[in-house]
């Protein structure tokens, strides 16, 4: 398993199963931290150098 | 009778450290005056009296102090952060209302490597240096480092300002102690420089590192008390491994003031309840009580994800990262649902508010309905937007 895995989440219609929306974050799945992709945020700064030094995160489901 | 003086200036006796008071034509003046001064430490726990992490760690980073991040790697032994007690024997910051100090320390004597590295640092939000009133790119405009600290081993030890905007430029400069576990007192004036840059906003503005002992791959022969291109390679002149190689190596700081000026005033004492305030637009946690389900915020189910709004005390720094090991929510009849998932935090975070959004997956819930966050078992949540 990687460090980093991207993770979709989803909004619904009102069925609960119609995908209404989607967003994306990193799960740090050493850590189990959720970190949102905002660049100002200093884990997500930390990820994008990991990848940057030719990692890959796990895809997202 | 009454009398009055009119003079231009005011000194000491000898005359040769400037004006204490320099009064202006218009009826006003500028005063050197050292004490009582509110408002003035850019600096946030600068006294080290708030630890919502822990009160020790063995890993590097932010975990015991907040503000502090300490570093501590390829010494040879293991480094631990902690946050320690003053006693009315630490003369020095006792005397002056300090009650609680940073401390790095090694298991063991440690070795020299070349890539070894033992630090502790903060980093001051860039929008807070922007709008202090440091001129910082005229050189005849100053701010103002002091602090209390002691080793264990006294050497030649340095810190390294770091301004991290534009083209990154640093000022290296060196201090010591009295005497071996020591508390010294250390005030640096730093001039501004042309070439620096600070944006006006929530990234990292300057970095205030103490460097306890870093190996010769980050040292080398680093000019002291000026301004020069940040260098990964060159924070310092190579160091002395005497606090290293002896003993068990203590490094320990409190009383920490950054403030515009060209002098050091006395430390600017906050309230323990106005600096947890000030910490927690970096680090918030909502912990469990004896392992009871405490309730953590109120939300609805989205399909299986308890998508929930979480009440915080102040508003982070930016979008911050989620911790929690574990979790339940509780519909509104009593149906409980626990998870281990790790949660997310909604992307529409407003800087401004006092609730977050937060995605809660890994449940089986009714879809829109609503349920209750709570803590499960011994697990804490935690809010991290550290710079």
């Amino acid at each position: 398993m990687a460090k980093y895995k991207i993770r979709n989440h989803h909004s619904y219609e009102a069925d609960g199963t119609t995908i209404k929306s989607t967003y994306q974050d990193i799960e740090d799945t050493e850590l189990k931290l959720g970190i949102p992709m905002d660049p100002a945020n200093s884990d997500y700064a930390e990820y994008l150098e990991w990848v940057a030094a030719g990692n890959t995160a796990e895809a997202a489901d | 009778m009454s009398s009055q003086l009119k003079v231009n200036s005011i000194s000491d006796a000898a005359g040769a450290n400037g004006n204490a008071i320099t009064l202006a034509t218009d009826g006003t003046c500028t005063a050197k005056i050292t004490n009582n001064l509110s408002n003035r430490n850019l600096i946030i726990n600068g006294a080290c009296a708030v630890a919502q992490y822990a009160s020790s760690s063995t890993s590097a980073g932010y975990k015991t102090v907040d503000r502090y991040k300490a570093e501590g790697s390829n010494t040879g032994q293991t480094a631990t952060q902690s946050q320690e007690s003053l006693s009315s024997s630490d003369t020095g910051p006792w005397e002056k209302g300090f009650r609680k100090y940073y401390r790095l320390a090694l298991a063991g004597t440690g070795t020299a490597n070349v890539n070894a590295w033992a630090s502790m640092q903060q980093r001051v939000e860039a929008q807070n240096i922007a709008c202090s009133g440091w001129d910082y790119t005229s050189a005849s405009s100053n701010i103002t480092l002091s602090f209390w600290f002691r080793a264990s081993t006294n050497q030649t030890f340095y810190s390294y300002i770091y301004a991290y905007d534009g083209t990154p430029k640093a000022y290296t400069f060196s201090f010591t102690a009295t005497g071996n576990n020591t508390w010294t007192k250390v005030t640096k004036t730093i001039p501004g420089n042309s070439g620096i840059t600070v944006d006006n906003d929530n990234g990292a503005g300057l970095q205030i590192s103490l460097i306890a002992f870093a190996g010769t791959n980050y040292t080398n022969n680093r000019t002291l008390n000026t301004w020069a291109a940040h260098d990964g390679n060159n924070y310092a002149p190579d160091m002395a491994t005497t606090w290293i190689t002896t003993g068990t190596p203590t490094f320990d700081l409190t009383g920490v003031q950054l403030e515009v000026g060209d002098h050091a005033t006395e430390f600017e004492m906050r309230s323990y309840a106005q600096e947890l305030q000030l910490c927690k637009r970096y680090y918030q946690k909502h912990a469990p009580v004896n392992a009871d389900h405490m309730i953590w915020g109120w939300g609805r189910a989205e399909s299986n994800t308890g998508r929930i709004g979480l009440p915080i005390a102040v508003p982070m720094r930016t979008t911050p990262t989620v911790y929690a090991a574990k979790n339940r929510l509780m519909k509104y009849q009593g149906t409980a649902s626990d998870s281990t998932d790790t949660p997310s935090v909604l992307t529409n975070w407003v800087s401004e508010s006092n609730v977050y959004t937060i995605d809660f997956g890994g449940h089986s819930l009714d879809h829109n309905n609503m349920y209750n966050l709570t803590s499960n078992a011994d697990s804490g949540l935690t809010l991290s937007s550290e710079i």
